[in-house]
């Protein structure tokens, strides 16, 4: 089974900026479809069978949260904070539902214990799709400790995760890679994606 | 009436619902009153009893029975707003209020002082709420509950108690697959 990369170094994260800077024929521009990242990632999670969310908001994706409570094949379910979400997307996977959070990243901090306690003893299935705070020209300085942290954080878990800074159709070989994983998986999506949106 | 007497009752009345049960001693309790596949006993994540109940109660038809407690439900209180919310018409929500955090030595919660967890559920939107304090008033709501449906909750009071249960002899993933397994069947 292909694992995600876990990147754990600023120099590894530089690394994979890199590896972008140079692929802008991938990203987002063109036509007015994959213009909007917001209207890619969703298609993705439909084409993946992804039907049952919960949502805590972050500024940089409003617009995300806001298309997928109209998604009609999607029950998304708003929650009061990270960790709960993650009881209710463990209640719909036992139920048969395909469960995604769509979060900011400082709520995985508050999500650790569930993510360990509860969906790895357990082995369920569980894509936390995170807002990266802290990471990218980031404005408020409280979001760079725990954005520096998380990936460590993560890898000391053992909860497999990415960083897409670019390009939108990442989020689907993450997916892809982790399909059939009972785990948890982690895919940051860097305030960069939605920059021009 | 200890919380092994509630659970007894609880148990009793269930026919084929899915019952989630909260960590430690309840789900012990649970395990060794009546085992069955279609109880997910829930062995960490203090606190997510109510909030998986929620997720299975939306996703599916059949009727959910959350025995939970007064600890869990206070480190997780917004789950009570997003319950009563999203007012699933399959849930019932029992909390067992010993007034302590019964697994790990009787410390106090506030439920023992000030709050009151029944006034709590009202004042999130809980439309349907009871207060019971013997297992006869309880065998009568919980009846009276799973016949017509609709989100309740109920407060049990009870007493704390320092009996102690044995450990249940399955695997988190075992408990696991034969609860998919029973609701898939």
């Amino acid at each position: 089974m292909k694992k995600l990369k876990v990147i754990t170094t600023a120099d590894e994260k530089q690394s994979i900026q890199l590896l972008h800077s140079g692929s802008h024929n991938d990203r987002c521009l063109g036509d007015q479809v994959s213009s909007q990242p917001e209207i890619e990632i969703l298609d993705i999670l439909k084409k993946l069978g992804y039907d049952f969310g919960v949502t805590l908001p972050c500024n940089k994706i409003k617009k995300l949260i806001d298309l997928v409570e109209k998604e009609p094949s999607m029950k998304i379910i708003p929650v009061t904070r990270e960790e709960e979400g993650v009881g209710i997307c463990t209640g719909a996977y036992l139920a048969g539902k395909k469960p995604f959070m769509l979060i900011q990243s400082s709520g995985l901090g508050n999500s650790l214990n569930a993510l360990a306690s509860l969906i790895k003893t357990y082995e369920i299935p569980l894509l936390v799709l995170a807002s990266y705070r802290g990471y990218y020209e980031e404005k408020i300085p409280a979001q760079i400790p725990l954005g520096n942290a998380l990936p460590g954080m993560l890898d000391a878990l053992e909860i497999p995760f990415m960083i897409i800074n670019k390009d939108c159709k990442e989020l689907e070989k993450a997916c892809e890679a982790n399909n059939n994983d009972q785990a948890p998986f982690t895919v940051f999506l860097s305030p960069e994606l939605f920059e021009d949106a | 009436m200890h919380r092994s007497d509630a659970i007894r009752v609880v148990m009793e009345q269930i026919e084929d619902e899915l019952v989630v049960s909260n960590i430690g001693d309840p789900s012990k309790e649970v395990y060794h009153t009546r085992d069955r596949a279609r109880n997910f006993y829930m062995l960490g994540s203090f606190g997510l009893a109510s909030s998986i109940s929620l997720g299975l109660a939306l996703s599916q038809k059949e009727k959910v029975v959350c025995i939970d407690g007064d600890g869990s439900l206070l480190t997780n209180l917004g789950s009570l707003a997003t319950i009563a919310n999203q007012e699933p018409d399959n849930l019932i929500l029992i909390a067992l209020d010993n007034g302590c955090y019964g697994s790990t030595g009787n410390q106090k919660t506030y439920a023992s002082g000030l709050t009151d967890l029944e006034g709590v559920a009202k004042s999130c939107g809980f439309k349907r709420t009871h207060k019971v304090r013997d297992q006869f008033e309880l065998s009568n709501v919980l009846n009276k509950c799973l016949k017509n449906g609709g989100l309740c909750f109920i407060h049990v009071i009870i007493e704390p108690n320092m009996s102690k249960s044995n450990n249940i002899l399955l695997d988190p993933v075992t408990i696991k697959n034969r609860f998919m397994k029973s609701l898939h069947a």
